[in-house]
């Protein structure tokens, strides 16, 4: 079994979603709830742009975490197993993302890793955990 | 779906009644022309083949169809999402899933009162195996 030898490292990726970018996400889930991409219906609801797909932060927080792990280990030894996120803001298109982890400890063969995303002025908007399974061979 | 339900009582209470509500069942394929959608759209490689933990996101109904849901405040709002990835998804496979409806809870607060709203979709393999479980909070205001 791999060890993880990193705890406390935080590792962080800045996203930005562009209108193509609320499209692309809202043709491949199926989710095309006007707030992502109807200028006048977000602003009819009180928002002052375009909304972030929450999904879509979690997507990337999910991809963040694997590609780290993917990074460190040899491919296919560890997978995410759980990923588990509460939404507390709200982000905008063309407006940065930072989606951060920062592995919290080690339990048998789960890594436990602190997840969050954060606005420009450094609001956390999403926060959450993943657990990531380390294996001996490819999942 | 539009339709607001039939019943008597307040908005709160018909969501309570209505604990336990399925969607329609639904079979999703993992397609390879999906699978490169979905990873452009989050970021990554479109070329990859590997398959998100996250893309049973895209075998949700979002939002919610729910007639009660609908008949409680005005919009939606993304509460929280977990996914508890128990066989990792595969190009070409089928998972059959249906959403159900779990608990209500109703808060008040300096904007008025909002609605969390549990759902429970488990997705599984044609052999029956439990591949991904879901739970979403969805809030209406």
């Amino acid at each position: 079994m791999t060890d993880v030898d990193r705890q406390g490292e935080e590792f962080v990726r800045v996203e930005t979603a562009s209108l193509r970018t609320l499209v692309q996400y809202a043709g491949a889930s199926g989710d095309f709830y006007e707030m992502h991409y109807d200028i006048p219906f977000a602003h009819e609801r009180g928002h002052r742009e375009l909304a972030v797909h929450g999904l879509l932060k979690t997507a990337w927080l999910g991809r963040l975490v694997e590609e780290w792990f993917s990074g460190r280990y040899p491919v296919g030894h560890g997978r995410l197993a759980v990923l588990d996120v509460s939404y507390r803001g709200m982000d905008f298109r063309e407006e940065p993302v930072t989606c951060g982890g920062r592995v919290t400890g080690q339990d048998g063969d789960r890594v436990a890793v602190e997840v969050w995303t954060a606005s420009a002025d450094g609001t956390r908007t999403t926060i959450g955990t993943a657990e990531v399974e380390l294996t001996e061979g490819p999942v | 779906m539009t339709d607001t339900p039939d019943t008597a009582g307040t908005p709160l209470e018909a969501l309570q009644a209505a604990i336990g509500w399925t969607a329609e069942e639904r079979v999703d394929v993992v397609e390879r022309r999906h699978l490169r959608d979905y990873r452009r759209a989050i970021g990554a490689d479109e070329n990859g083949t590997d398959v998100p933990a996250t893309i049973t996101a895209c075998f949700l109904t979002e939002p919610p169809t729910m007639p009660e849901a609908l008949a409680y405040g005005l919009g939606w709002i993304n509460g929280g999402d977990r996914f508890e990835v128990h066989r990792p998804l595969r190009l070409g496979d089928a998972v059959t899933s249906q959403l159900t409806f779990t608990g209500v809870e109703e808060k008040k607060g300096r904007s008025g009162s909002l609605a969390l709203l549990t759902f429970v979709t488990e997705f599984r393999l044609p052999d029956g195996t439990l591949a991904v479980r879901h739970v979403g909070t969805r809030v209406r205001r």
